[in-house]
């Protein structure tokens, strides 16, 4: 399985995008929903298709002060996942 | 607290220049003239929102049929809904299409019923595959969302390799392939439509290597179809759990197909608030969660999963709408199902079924 390339730049997919209501924050996708908080918001709400993926670890390092390995795991797991979906493109 | 629908269904028309033998609409269709008017849309998808909605499906009939689909698409879209417009595509230009995603379109889901002209004529009931050929290069060319949807049957199944690559080729982010669910003109087609269980089982397997295939390329979602299994689909996510579908006359029901309920009544959005009937109308209430079950559901395992499956199934099938889906292995009207598929295998492939066409309403 593919897994983000530390180069590539992730993207949320064409018809997928994040609604705020009420301070929930929701991933739409066709036909389905993903409530997301905490570290998972943050992670696609940086998959803006410019900054690396990288770049998108190094930022949450430095955000949440925690070991640059671990997120990288975390985040490529999690991306994976979306990607697969296609809800997310690296 | 009962929680909103989380997507509404809005069928919007029900003209359509196709006439598919396996459309789900009712057998009796709403004119154009008690068809909801733009206002009565528009208020219904901010109440929807209001309810905490995230998608609605615009279908129909052909939802394009309406001229005023780009100012549905829109208020949808400002009232903060995720749209879909599911459709056969007849006839879209790209200027139409160009408009629709201006005024909010999400993602389109284009349906195909065949990948050579021939069969998906006799489908249909006329030749469309040309023109939504011509629309899937317009939707990548103005790079929108896009699901490729395969309706699957007996007539069709035999030939699942090539329509498999060639809807694979068509390159959607994803594809459905669905087999037919017997509702509405699909009923009344049934014995044309029940696939063979050698049909199944190698669609089953075909599917499962096309999953593999395009892995991270296309998502792949499959209806698994109804008769074949042992245990039924949980209709809807539950009956007044999940969805709302408002027909083109303002009736808003729980699935699909439940206005043949007999007794049962449901309100109308030009009478009534969208919450007061989701949560109070008794077309809602009446078969949700699980206090009107009857043995073998009332104290089955199964019944938080499936929610007894489909009450339209169980009326049509059984004679009894709250009796156990008879697709159910445990249902004691299960030999009614079992006595169709042995008739299906029976039946000679090569014959031509005598379709009965959907219509157009008056
Ligand atoms: S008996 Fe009812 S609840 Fe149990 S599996 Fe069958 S349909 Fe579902």
């Amino acid at each position: 399985m593919p897994q983000p390339a530390p180069e590539s730049q992730p993207r949320l997919s064409l018809g997928c995008r994040i609604t705020m209501r009420q301070d929930v924050a929701t991933l739409l996708y066709p036909e389905g929903a993903i409530r997301l908080q905490g570290t998972a918001l943050r992670i696609v709400q940086l998959c803006d298709g410019v900054c690396s993926f990288q770049g998108i670890v190094t930022q949450l390092a430095h955000e949440y002060s925690a070991d640059a390995d671990r997120i990288q795991t975390e985040a490529s797991a999690f991306l994976e996942r979306l990607q697969a979906k296609r809800i997310i493109d690296f | 607290m009962l929680a909103g629908p989380l997507a509404i269904i809005a069928e919007v028309t029900h003209r359509c220049p196709l006439r598919c033998v396996y459309c789900s609409n009712p057998l009796e269709l709403k004119s154009r003239e008690s068809e909801l008017s733009t206002a009565d849309w528009l208020r219904v998808f901010e109440e929807a929102a209001a309810l905490k909605a995230l998608h609605v499906h615009l279908t129909g009939g052909e939802p394009l049929a309406r001229l005023d689909l780009e100012q549905l698409l829109a208020g949808a879209h400002q009232a903060g809904l995720y749209t879909n417009l599911i459709t056969s595509g007849i006839p879209l230009t790209g200027e139409r299409l160009a408009r629709l995603v201006a005024a909010g379109l999400d993602h389109i889901q284009l349906s195909f019923q065949a990948d050579e002209s021939e069969l998906a004529q006799e489908i249909a009931g006329r030749d469309a595959l040309g023109a939504k050929l011509k629309l899937v290069k317009e939707i990548h060319a103005q790079n929108i969302a896009f699901t490729a949807n395969l309706v699957v049957h007996r007539r069709n199944l035999d030939r699942l390799d090539s329509m498999l690559s060639f809807i694979e080729a068509l390159q959607p982010q994803r594809i459905e392939i669905a087999h037919v669910q017997y509702y509405g003109w699909a009923f009344a087609n049934r014995a044309g439509l029940l696939p063979t269980r050698a049909q199944l089982e190698l669609a089953q397997q075909r599917v499962a290597e096309a999953v593999q295939r395009t892995h991270g390329r296309i998502r792949i979602d499959y209806v698994v179809p109804d008769y074949y299994a042992r245990f039924p689909k949980a209709c809807m996510g539950g009956w007044g759990q999940r969805m709302m579908l408002i027909t083109p006359d303002g009736k808003a029901l729980p699935c699909h197909a439940a206005e043949i309920l007999p007794g049962l009544e449901f309100a109308n959005v030009r009478d009534h608030a969208l919450s007061w009937i989701w949560q109070e109308s008794e077309g809602f209430r009446k078969y949700r969660g699980e206090d009107w079950m009857q043995e073998p559901c009332r104290t089955c395992e199964h019944r938080s999963q499936d929610f007894g499956g489909c009450r339209c199934q169980a009326f049509v099938v059984a004679g009894n709408a709250s009796a156990a889906d008879p697709v159910c292995h445990l249902s004691p009207e299960r030999a009614l199902v079992d006595t169709l598929l042995r008739q299906v295998g029976n039946n000679n492939p090569e014959l031509v079924p005598l379709w009965t066409y959907r219509i157009n309403p008056s």
